[in-house]
């Protein structure tokens, strides 16, 4: 994936950064692993998105997408999904950003003790 | 059934760019093949992909396309060709 800013604004438009087909890049990773536990529970979390209708997959997709070629880069399979979905779920009302704001810093300070 | 297009029917991809969630990918925009099958409908996904959950069913074809007509250095076999699945409104006839 070449870097954003060798990119004029246009063809950033016209050619969206996640539609890679074709283009010049090394070699692909195809290196396996064990899902990790977040993983798992993003996969799981967004099956059931989908199947209640509240983020579908094309929307998933979309929020990925529109996400722009630097953070796509920078994030992995996974977080990519949970912050689309977060995304997706606050445009339409159902989460709002004061609410997963507050849950975040409520989850990282569990996290946080049960590591200690 | 009723689909616009049949089986060996020559097609060209659109060659449109604008905004939004599309699932046709950018290089085989504007390439011309032909209908390897036809498929079912689907919900259209660049309707779906902004919360549109019914009533866009929209027909998907099979679309081959030969490699050497995508790649102009392409060195492999002349007969080798891609096929990937289109929806109708990104064909038109050839």
């Amino acid at each position: 994936m070449s870097s954003a800013p060798d990119r004029e604004p246009a063809h950033l438009i016209a050619h969206p950064p996640h539609d890679v087909g074709g283009q010049p890049e090394g070699p692909v990773n195809i290196s396996d692993h064990e899902l990790t536990p977040f993983e798992k529970h993003c996969h799981a979390l967004l099956d059931v998105l989908a199947t209640h209708k509240l983020v579908n997959t094309e929307e998933k997709r979309r929020g990925v997408e529109d996400m722009g070629e630097v953070i796509i880069g920078r994030l992995t399979y996974y977080q990519r999904w949970a912050v689309s979905a977060a995304k997706v779920l606050n445009e339409k009302g159902l989460v709002t950003t004061q609410e997963l704001g507050r849950k975040m810093i409520d989850v990282r300070a569990r996290l946080t003790a049960e590591e200690q | 059934m009723i689909s616009r297009y049949a089986i060996g029917d020559r097609v060209r991809i659109s060659a449109r760019y604008a905004p939004g969630h599309v699932r046709t990918p950018f290089y085989v925009r504007g390439a011309t093949g032909h209908i390897e099958r036809v498929l079912d409908k689907f919900l259209d996904p660049e309707r779906e992909a902004y919360g549109v959950n019914a009533g866009t069913e929209t027909q998907l074809y099979r679309v081959r396309l030969n490699q050497s007509t995508l790649w102009p250095d392409y060195s492999g076999e002349p007969a080798d060709v891609l096929e990937l699945e289109i929806f109708e409104h990104w064909l038109e006839p050839a």
